[in-house]
């Protein structure tokens, strides 16, 4: 199963993931799953000392471990999860792409653009079972007029991107959640009534994808407030920048210095979400659909050009189309194993319904 | 001698990228240098604890780089820690010259290496890959406080001229660095002082300072206290530094069924049967 994030620079896609990591370590006697850090995507179990090496590892960039937030990502990361419920019953293996926000940020600018880097995030995206799309709910609250807020928050580009998703597969099956970060920032008024009016605006921000959830009957889609800091465990310092550079950049500066132990909100409901309506998904989907998917992802591949594969054949090295295959064969593997855990399909949907403001 | 500055980072608004960089550097070479940023990145908790900012010498086949790895100079918009990898770097041509300036170099690096100082760091966003100006290696080290080189010290003879040289991260080993690098008899070579396990792998380095990283999968290696083996650096300022000795090349022929030297007595072997005949 693979899961991707999309959200503009400083969004909080990477702490939402080590926070919600973190709330779902193994061995929390709060949560009935859990979610396990992997060296390699695979079903092998490492040894005493590994395990608890990469459980370490990947803990102590969240904010409760490190005290501070994680690092800017340089660097688009795949991180390997394995799913548990209860006793170690693990139910599957999830790859977790966290993509360099400044991707999207600079998409426009050729200069800061990565093509490859680029290319990479379609291809992570025509793969997904379900996207997360991560947006900053201060700057939903900030700005007054909708075109400042999309431009800022990145909706802009994420319903442009995803309408052209829908237009060229309007087939796949796709899980799409509207994360809104930092939601402990935002003013009272915003948060009354289960955060009423900032779901509200999420929604009207991005609106473009809201419909598409709606009118695609393969999609799903929802919104929810989170905060991996929690209430009152945040200063907020907002400074105008003192020398602009460009109007169309955010003119303010915003420190958030943490004051208290973190009491991250909604994190774990992000997993339930993308695992229960992947999952059920896939029970419904049978294998036909699957030598249609690995098709679909073959036809993308060749669309991408075959002077892809005579390199790699030049350079000995597995074509893109190969990678797709095995990949394809890898998520046809999970999909068999995920239809024996039918039984927990309705019990992450009944979690998910309790938080997540679906779009039906 | 001229060198070039680079600066692999991110600005205020802008997201990481060669800010400035050096027409002789390839895209393989970046690449690699951002790996060791990465790296870098993983292991902070290690360096924050470290005293000193680690230092890099890699000799890539047409270009020499030196580069330092620091966070926490500057923040992003959103607060965040911004790290950075800056250096310079000069053409083979000048391989033996920049060695030769290395002691000095070493004892002002951070200085030396710090590209920041020509950058207006929040009229930065808009620099990306900007080639950078050709500096004299004297220009950037005048003007820095002259550290005190010690007497060229002879080292003496290896038995095996691969062995690696383990030094402390710490201000003791930073001298201990400045110092083999200044032997007439040590050439130029690769060195790694504040690195990671991860980081040796990269690259076959001669000198190695590791930082204290709890990953560090210790290599095998004979761990002597100095004086019992004969070391390359002598010095009697510190009798308790621990001067780890191994040999890389030893340790991969270990994993290899067919080593050089089976090969050659094979090959000798044939080349034997073939002048009998």
């Amino acid at each position: 199963m693979k899961i991707t994030m999309l959200g503009y620079s400083g969004s909080g896609k990477t702490t939402l993931m080590h926070g919600m990591a973190s709330t779902l370590a193994p061995g929390n006697a709060d949560h009935d799953y859990a979610l396990i850090p992997r060296r390699k995507n695979d079903d092998e179990l490492a040894s005493f000392n590994e395990e608890v090496d990469v459980l370490v590892d990947f803990l102590e960039n969240a904010v409760e471990h490190a005290g501070s937030w994680p690092l800017g990502t340089n660097k688009t990361t795949i991180y390997p999860f394995a799913i548990e419920y209860l006793t170690n019953h693990k139910i599957t293996n999830i790859e977790w792409i966290d993509f360099r926000g400044g991707l999207l940020t600079h998409i426009f600018k050729p200069a800061h653009r990565d093509e490859k880097e680029l290319e990479a995030l379609f291809f992570h995206l025509i793969e997904s079972n379900a996207v997360v799309i991560v947006a900053d709910s201060y700057h939903l609250s900030h700005f007054t007029r909708m075109d400042e807020i999309r431009h800022f928050s990145g909706a802009k580009t994420i319903n442009m991107i995803m309408n052209r998703f829908d237009r060229v597969y309007p087939n796949r099956e796709l899980n799409v959640l509207i994360v809104l970060t930092k939601a402990d920032s935002v003013d009272a008024s915003w948060k009354e009534e289960n955060y009423q009016l900032l779901l509200d605006k999420g929604m009207e921000v991005f609106d473009p994808v809201v419909k598409l959830c709606r009118k695609n009957n393969n999609w799903n889609g929802g919104i929810l407030p989170i905060s991996v800091i929690g209430e009152q465990n945040v200063e907020r310092k907002i400074m105008p920048k003192a020398e602009l550079n460009s109007p169309m950049d955010i003119p303010f500066l915003a420190e958030d210095k943490i004051i208290g132990l973190p009491q991250p909100f909604n994190t774990e409901y992000v997993l339930y979400f993308c695992l229960g309506f992947s999952l059920l998904q896939m029970k419904n989907v049978t294998k036909e659909s699957i030598a249609d998917y690995q098709k679909t992802i073959e036809k993308a591949l060749q669309d991408a050009g075959t002077l892809n594969s005579i390199w790699s054949f030049v350079r000995g090295k597995p074509s893109a189309a190969e990678i797709a295959r095995r990949s394809s064969e890898r998520k046809k593997k999970d999909e068999e194993s995920l239809l024996q855990f039918e039984s927990h399909i309705e019990t992450l949907l009944d979690y998910t319904r309790k938080r997540v403001r679906l779009f039906v | 001698m001229n060198v070039e500055r680079f600066v692999y980072s991110r600005t205020l608004s802008a997201d990481y990228r060669w800010i400035i960089t050096s027409s002789s550097l390839t895209s393989q070479e970046t690449q690699f240098m951002e790996r060791f940023l990465d790296l870098f990145k993983k292991y902070r908790f290690a360096y924050t604890k470290a005293p000193l900012k680690p230092l890099f010498c890699i000799h890539f086949p047409k270009t020499t780089v030196l580069f330092t790895l620091q966070s926490g100079m500057f923040k992003d918009e959103f607060g965040r820690d911004i790290y950075s990898l800056e250096g310079i770097c000069a053409g083979r041509v000048h391989r033996k010259a920049l060695w030769r300036k290395m002691p000095e170099i070493i004892g002002n690096y951070t200085a030396i290496l710090n590209a920041w100082n020509d950058i207006n760091f929040q009229k930065a966003d808009n620099l990306v890959n900007k080639p950078s100006t050709s500096y004299t290696l004297e220009d950037l080290i005048s003007g820095r406080e002259t550290p005190q080189i010690e007497n060229k010290e002879i080292l003496p003879e290896s038995s095996d001229p691969s062995d690696t040289i383990i030094l402390p991260f710490v201000e003791e080993g930073l001298k201990k660095l400045k110092k083999t690098v200044n032997s007439p008899s040590f050439s130029p070579s690769n060195f790694a002082f504040g690195c990671t396990a991860e980081m040796v792998k990269e690259k076959q380095f001669r000198i190695i300072a590791y930082v204290d990283d709890k990953n560090r999968k210790e290599p095998q290696t004979k761990t002597t206290e100095r004086g019992r083996k004969k070391s390359f650096i002598s010095d009697t300022s510190d009798s308790a530094l621990q001067i780890t000795v191994e040999n890389p090349q030893k340790v991969t022929e270990k994993k290899r069924f067919f080593t050089d030297e089976k090969w050659k007595k094979i090959v000798n072997k044939i080349r034997l049967i073939f002048l009998k005949k």
